[in-house]
């Protein structure tokens, strides 16, 4: 009998990985049933746990891949992505100003609803006059001096930092980290249905050059910039969040008029594949009017002005 | 051979199915404040009757017409009620530590820990310490709303 199922064992093996993936429908489904699949395989002495591990973590790795990170990874992803901007581009350490474009962003994010994060929503200024922004998903939104000279009022800076805010409830850099690592995850599916020998890999190297592999990808993204159809999808999910806040729309409007203007021809200012402020323009034509009109407020610009004095 | 597979089977499925239908409860999600009011009315900065912690369990007992406010008991205290906005709550009960080591928590999820991050900073590639700045730099309630009413925006005054 026992020599009948060592000698299934292989096919055993698959079948349990086939089960698994048939009835995994909700989100953590496929691992939980792998898991105890497996383990139930390894005390009947089916499989050894050695090939348990590989199946679990193979089925882990995607499982992660297809159905996204957990709300913990992506915190961690966002984190990873932003310590490596922040190796290149030093942090503009003024309190005052920091304060208030966090509170700037606190207002769109109070009124509108927004992906949960395990930390909550942060802003910073990167000390640097290059014009760049970027939102990890971690939720920390980094925009540069250069960027902010580009605003002048606070409606303008609002729908700046909406743009970003929209990338992350967009997941686009999650999204592109994801289709990422599915290359990867075939090449472990491979790995655990083939191999019964002694497992000799470092589990640690391996979670280290998935760590990197994750953040490089994440970061190369302020570099290259999205596709185009992120960008003008971005710009038309600020305005929403620009109005659900009480921020005049048409701000996007001449913050986009005026970055036409510090910006070469041939450059957009942002990554190469950034789509130029003209071509968002023309995208961005006829959505103002599909939001409630908002004056840009005396007060706020003021308040603007008072912030962004030492810059 | 057949029975064990067979059984097997069953097993996953009875799990599958359990596991699948058991979302009923809500958490009181950590999203940077300590603690979340539960208000008189479903409006934004309505007065607060009660405060309650992060990873607090909550039933929902009723929801606005918009979706986007529930009315909340606290499970092991039903006398506290009120509303509050759905997406302040979560089916996952979050971590309850405070936002210095939700880092460390958060990095102990499947895959990531805080030795691989402290490698990867090591090895000169992330600077985590302005992270961690960044993160350190929050704004309160109150200041956001005397923002907005100062403002003339909108869930000020």
């Amino acid at each position: 009998m026992k020599k009948l199922i060592k000698h299934c064992a292989p096919a055993c093996t698959a079948v349990l990985i086939f089960i698994t993936m048939t009835l995994s429908s909700c989100t953590t489904m496929g691992g939980l049933l792998t898991n105890l699949a497996t383990e139930i395989a390894v005390n009947e002495g089916v499989i050894s746990r050695d090939t348990a591990t590989r199946v679990q973590s193979a089925v882990e790795k995607s499982e992660t891949a297809s159905q996204g990170f957990t709300v913990e990874q992506e915190y961690s992803i966002g984190r990873g992505v932003a310590s490596s901007i922040l190796a290149s581009y030093p942090l503009y350490q003024k309190e005052e100003l920091t304060l208030y474009v966090n509170l700037v962003l606190q207002s769109l994010v109070a009124n509108s609803e927004t992906l949960e994060m395990i930390n909550g929503y942060h802003a910073a200024v990167l000390d640097t006059n290059e014009i760049n922004a970027f939102a990890t998903s971690g939720g920390h939104i980094l925009i540069t001096k250069g960027l902010l000279k580009c605003a002048q009022s606070e409606d303008e800076l609002a729908c700046i930092l909406a743009h970003e805010l929209a990338h992350i409830q967009l997941q686009h850099n999650i999204n592109a980290i994801t289709a990422e690592r599915k290359k990867d995850a075939g090449k472990a599916w491979g790995e655990a249905l083939v191999s019964v020998a002694a497992d000799n890999v470092d589990a640690m190297k391996e979670l280290q050059n998935d760590f990197e592999t994750v953040i490089n990808t994440g970061a190369v993204l302020f570099e290259s910039g999205y596709p185009q159809s992120q960008e003008f999808a971005a710009d038309k999910k600020a305005l929403e969040y620009a109005a659900a806040a009480g921020y005049n729309v048409k701000a996007m409007e001449s913050v986009l008029e005026m970055l036409d203007k510090n910006t070469k021809p041939g450059q957009t200012g942002f990554g190469k594949n950034h789509p130029t402020p003209t071509s968002r323009l023309k995208s961005l034509k006829d959505q103002y009017n599909l939001y409630p009109s908002f004056n840009t407020e005396k007060v706020r610009t003021d308040r603007f002005n008072q912030a962004i004095k030492s810059l | 051979m057949e029975i064990m597979k067979k059984l097997l089977i069953l097993i996953a499925m009875l799990v599958c199915s359990f596991a699948c239908f058991a979302q009923s409860k809500m958490y009181v999600k950590n999203d940077g404040n300590s603690a979340l009011s539960l208000r008189s009315e479903p409006k934004m900065f309505a007065k607060s009757k009660v405060k309650v912690a992060v990873g607090t369990e909550v039933n929902i007992l009723e929801t606005s017409a918009d979706g986007k406010w529930v009315y909340v008991e606290v499970a092991v205290r039903k006398n506290q009620k009120g509303w509050t906005q759905k997406n302040l709550l979560s089916q996952r009960k979050p971590s309850t530590k405070s936002s210095a080591s939700a880092k460390e928590l958060a990095l102990a999820g499947k895959g990531f820990n805080s030795e691989v991050e402290a490698l990867y900073a090591q090895s000169g590639n992330g600077n985590f310490d302005s992270v961690d700045l960044i993160e350190s730099f929050s704004v309160d309630e109150d200041s956001v709303f005397i923002f907005l009413s100062d403002g003339k925006l909108k869930g000020g005054q």
